[in-house]
């Protein structure tokens, strides 16, 4: 699954530990998010779309959108 | 649409991740203690039983010790890691489970057919400890 996590996390110039604590997991998963290694649960993508305000949309897409 | 970029007060979550580290660490470190003090605790009671110092019924409220500390420490680490740390337990878990399952089997019919020696449960053990390692050290490292 591709995210634009990443981008999202760089224009707030915050670090994977920056985003890491904002969603109360570890720095590894921020990073195995964001290069597309691990596709978080819902809950997971639900706290992420609201610490952004986006919807999980448009931060997650399968490729196929 | 964009989201709109957060004001709050900034490395809140850096600060946030340090403590959380810091506090599973520590869980760490006391689990590990215990269970090296249950491990030293129940060595030195069985040698007792051994050599005739201690009842042979003491080694039972021994291991019911042991076996509560292990599930409270197994309860206490899955509800302190996050979703990844989980997968990679369970694939850890899964991987090793099936390289005991299948091992003892096999090795078991090798040795009925007389090409091997019976079946050593403490190397199977053994095995299936390494296996558990080193998947969830693959799994871990892959994503440092």
């Amino acid at each position: 699954m591709n995210n634009r996590l990443k981008v999202l996390r760089a224009e707030r110039d915050w670090s994977q530990a920056e985003l890491a604590g904002r969603l109360d997991v570890s720095r590894q998963a921020v990073n195995a998010i964001e290069t597309g290694k691990h596709d978080p649960s819902l809950p997971l993508a639900f706290r992420i779309a609201r610490l952004f305000n986006m919807t999980i949309e448009e931060i997650f897409h399968d490729g196929n959108a | 649409m964009t989201g709109t970029p957060e004001t709050v007060t900034p490395n809140i979550g850096e600060t946030s991740n340090q403590s959380r580290r810091k506090r599973f660490w520590s869980f760490l470190a006391v689990g590990l203690a215990g269970g090296a003090l249950a491990g030293a605790g129940a060595g030195f009671f069985s040698q007792m039983v051994r050599h005739g110092d201690a009842p042979v019924w003491l080694i039972i409220p021994i291991m019911a010790a042991v076996l509560g500390f292990l599930g409270w420490f197994t309860v206490a680490y899955f509800r302190r890691i996050d979703e990844l740390d989980l997968a990679d337990n369970l694939w850890a878990c899964m991987i090793a489970f099936y390289a005991y399952w299948i091992t003892l089997p096999c090795w078991q019919i090798l040795h009925d057919l007389g090409l091997v020696r019976a079946p050593h449960q403490w190397a199977i053990w053994i095995m299936t400890g390494v296996v558990v390692t080193v998947v969830y050290l693959w799994r871990r490292f892959r994503t440092l």
